[in-house]
């Protein structure tokens, strides 16, 4: 299908990359459905574009770049209802991704992770309990790379 | 809304499964205790207000922006992931 983009103008997007939020996103409760654009230059993050609003896109990454913690993402039954999850079926997790002050704070929202169901294509963000997540987690330190107008050698600091 | 006033101990419950306990009040603070299914997600409004803060935010990345990071990502991967701290 034809999707309208603010970034990128008109783009072809095949239906096996579309993703349906049935349920819409916070702050995007309207938007139903969605592009996920996985493009070379990008990686390791990819891209979520609204097929309804051209404004709306947002980059999503593994939570892993975020955090070594055990991260439990047990799903309820009315998630599994949402999501029409059956046995076999597998999920892939998404975080959204934050970039602030020009690429030196790059952080992922682990409290309210996408959760996309590969075989159905629908998805949800669901907000997990506990206060060891944050909806602005540093990216780890360790994977943290230094910006280019930073000296060699340096490592960003995350926070 | 429908409005209702408890006491300190009292309950509300919705529905069959839900139960909510006035737990304590004390200056301007009301603890409550909330029994519910596992299925039904209870948070503190403001989680939602920050996430929703979050995802409009999020939306503001300029596509150069991103490709630089992950330029630069991709870059320190390739070299090992050498890295001091």
């Amino acid at each position: 299908m034809k999707v309208d983009t603010r970034h990128w103008g008109q783009l072809e997007v095949e239906d096996s990359a579309l993703v349906h939020f049935p349920d819409g996103l916070l702050g995007f409760e309207d938007l139903r459905s969605f592009a996920l654009i996985d493009a070379e230059e990008y990686r390791p993050f990819l891209w979520f574009l609204s097929t309804e609003d051209p404004d709306v896109c947002f980059a999503v990454a593994d939570p892993f770049y975020f955090t070594t913690a055990p991260y439990d993402l047990t799903l309820s039954p009315s998630d599994e209802d949402a999501l029409r999850l059956d046995e076999g079926d597998s999920v892939a997790i998404f975080v959204i991704v934050t970039i602030r002050d020009q690429g030196r704070r790059i952080s992922g929202n682990l409290k309210g992770p996408i959760i996309l169901n590969t075989r159905t294509r629908l998805a949800k963000q669901n907000v997990i309990y506990g206060s060891s997540f944050s909806v602005c987690q540093p990216l780890l330190s360790r994977t943290v790379v230094p910006f280019p107008d930073q000296s060699e050698g340096t490592i960003a600091k995350a926070s | 809304m429908l409005i209702l006033t408890r006491k300190l101990g009292e309950n509300i419950r919705i529905g069959d499964k839900i139960k909510i306990t006035i737990l304590d009040v004390k200056g301007g603070q009301v603890k409550l205790g909330i029994e519910a299914p596992p299925h039904i997600a209870v948070h503190r409004e403001e989680i939602y207000e920050r996430i929703r803060e979050e995802n409009r935010r999020a939306t503001g990345l300029s596509p150069r922006t991103l490709k630089e990071v992950a330029g630069v990502f991709r870059t320190k991967k390739k070299r090992g992931g050498r890295e001091s701290s």
